[in-house]
């Protein structure tokens, strides 16, 4: 009988299954991991970066914790040595908006170099660093048919840093990767510990191999990044201080008043010296305590703030000035 | 969210519904991946294949359309039983070639009888001895598992489910 319920189940089709009613329901879920495989989903999904305010934190520490696996798993790796100039594209829009090239032109960010690696090029399209938030826009092309049956398979390679593994910040790695015209599509940013006018870092495309169920690294490479975007200092009643450059917010020690809970930095808006202001789209944040205290705070965006114009910026509740 | 009103939202904003289809499913999901993986999968490993199982089922809704479906919840528990059953042979070392790709029991759209009968008879029994059925052999849960979700205590799980079993053992039989 059990043998026979077993292949029932095994065989199920859709239709038997609605012909089921509530016996088969699941009362009980842990929300921590419901939380886990929504933000899995999501990145996989190619929908995050609406979403990584609540995600990006718990993302990153998990995934400092799964690296040790994946470096055992590694199947092929190609050195930095294998690189060459690739043709321009436009993926920085996708994380900038329109008209990002432009402006990361004039900022010297565009870059266009490519490291060859197993069933992936990954090509390098923008790179960005105010010092400590350095960004990396990148997309990784199939260069054999198992790469392309990879990507329709959800096994779309992202970058990562091993770096972050013995990093003790609480912000680590932000990665978001999307599938698009037959390319994974991706940004990776990452906060130093400590401000670095030049750093290189060591990177790796890798995904999780679903059929054998480990992670897989396809290249690692150096990337090097000198600072390249400007910082303004902004202040609020408390004297407590924020720098502001054109695609993020970091400071330490600040308290910020929880505006609209859960999610308080769905609302940072920015005022500019001519009297407009405009609600900035997030990327993803840090998280604060309870209390709304961050020992270190860090929110990037999704387009790029004029600097030179910014005359105050709301998080949540708390106002900061430019001084 | 009922599924009716998930399906609404996937229709109209499939980004916000795949959310609300996460968060109503995620248990029952995380439960077939317990059920049937634990013993070759660590947790990270289950989460990453409960999230395989959402983007299954969203790229299968976006490709077909949700207009298409007519409830959430029975397409998840399949797509999630059979691509459990591929996780563990692979992660069993089982040689079998599975096509990844191969949703096409979604869209089989039929019902075979002797199995839609076997479905309605594990529905006779009534709850709870249906559900532990349920619980046990589709979801895979231990006696302690299913405890916790039914609050009955681990023993009388086991001997319910053999009590059941026997019933449905005798019914097939008077039914042939």
């Amino acid at each position: 009988m059990e043998k026979k319920i077993t292949e029932l189940f095994d065989s199920l089709t859709p239709e038997e299954a609605a012909l089921a009613g509530d016996e088969c329901r699941i009362e009980r879920g842990d929300k921590d991991i419901t939380a886990r495989i929504l933000s899995l989903t999501e990145r996989k999904a190619g929908i995050t970066m609406e979403n990584r305010i609540s995600h990006t934190k718990k993302y990153s520490r998990r995934f400092i914790g799964f690296m040790a696996a994946a470096a055992i798993a590694v199947t092929g790796i190609v050195g930095a040595g294998a690189s060459y100039v690739y043709k321009k594209n436009s993926a920085s829009e996708r994380y900038f908006g329109a008209g990002a090239d432009e402006k990361l032109e004039s900022m010297g960010a565009k870059y266009e170099q490519t490291f060859k690696g197993k069933h992936f090029d990954i090509n390098i399209e923008t790179i960005l660093s105010d010092g400590q938030y350095i960004t990396v826009v990148a997309n990784a092309e199939p260069n054999d048919e198992r790469g392309a049956k990879m990507l329709q398979n959800c096994e779309e390679p992202w970058l990562h840093s091993v770096k972050s593994e013995i990093s003790d910040t609480e912000f680590d790695e932000e990665t978001n990767t999307l599938v698009e015209n037959g390319r994974a599509v991706m940004r990776w940013s990452y906060v130093l510990d400590e401000p670095q006018d030049k750093v290189t870092m060591p990177m790796s495309l890798i995904t999780f191999g679903i059929e054998g169920g480990k992670y897989i690294t396809f290249a690692e490479f150096e990337l090097t990044f000198e600072k390249n975007e400007r910082t303004i200092i902004l202040e609020n009643a408390e004297n407590e201080k924020i720098s502001l450059c054109e695609n993020s917010i970091s400071g330490r020690d600040v308290t910020i008043a929880v505006k609209t809970d859960p999610l308080p930095f769905r609302e940072v808006t920015v005022f500019y010296k001519d009297g407009t202001s405009k609600s900035i789209e997030i990327y993803g944040s840090s998280e604060s305590r309870d209390d709304g205290h961050y020992d270190k705070i860090h929110i990037s965006f999704l387009e790029f703030v004029d600097i030179d114009n910014v005359s105050a910026i709301t998080i949540g509740g708390t106002r900061f000035e430019v001084k | 969210m009922n599924d009716k009103e998930l399906l609404s939202l996937l229709q109209s904003d499939p980004e916000k519904g795949l959310e609300q289809v996460v968060e109503s499913y995620s248990a029952y999901v995380y439960a077939v991946c317990k059920g049937r993986l634990s013993a070759v999968c660590d947790e990270r490993d289950m989460e990453e294949t409960a999230s395989d199982i959402f983007v299954r089922f969203y790229r299968f809704g976006l490709k077909r359309g949700f207009d298409t479906l007519t409830a959430v919840r029975p397409v998840i528990l399949v797509i999630a039983r059979r691509r459990c059953a591929d996780v563990f042979r692979a992660k069993s070392g089982d040689p079998e070639v599975i096509d990844i790709d191969d949703l096409s029991y979604l869209t089989d759209g039929s019902t075979d009888t002797e199995r839609a009968e076997l479905i309605e008879l594990i529905k006779a029994l009534g709850e709870p001895d249906s559900r532990l059925i349920w619980l046990r052999y589709f979801y895979g849960l231990s006696s302690k598992e299913i405890g916790k979700q039914t609050g009955l205590r681990p023993n009388t799980v086991d001997k319910r489910i053999q009590r059941a079993l026997s019933k449905l053992r005798q019914q097939l039989e008077e039914d042939m």
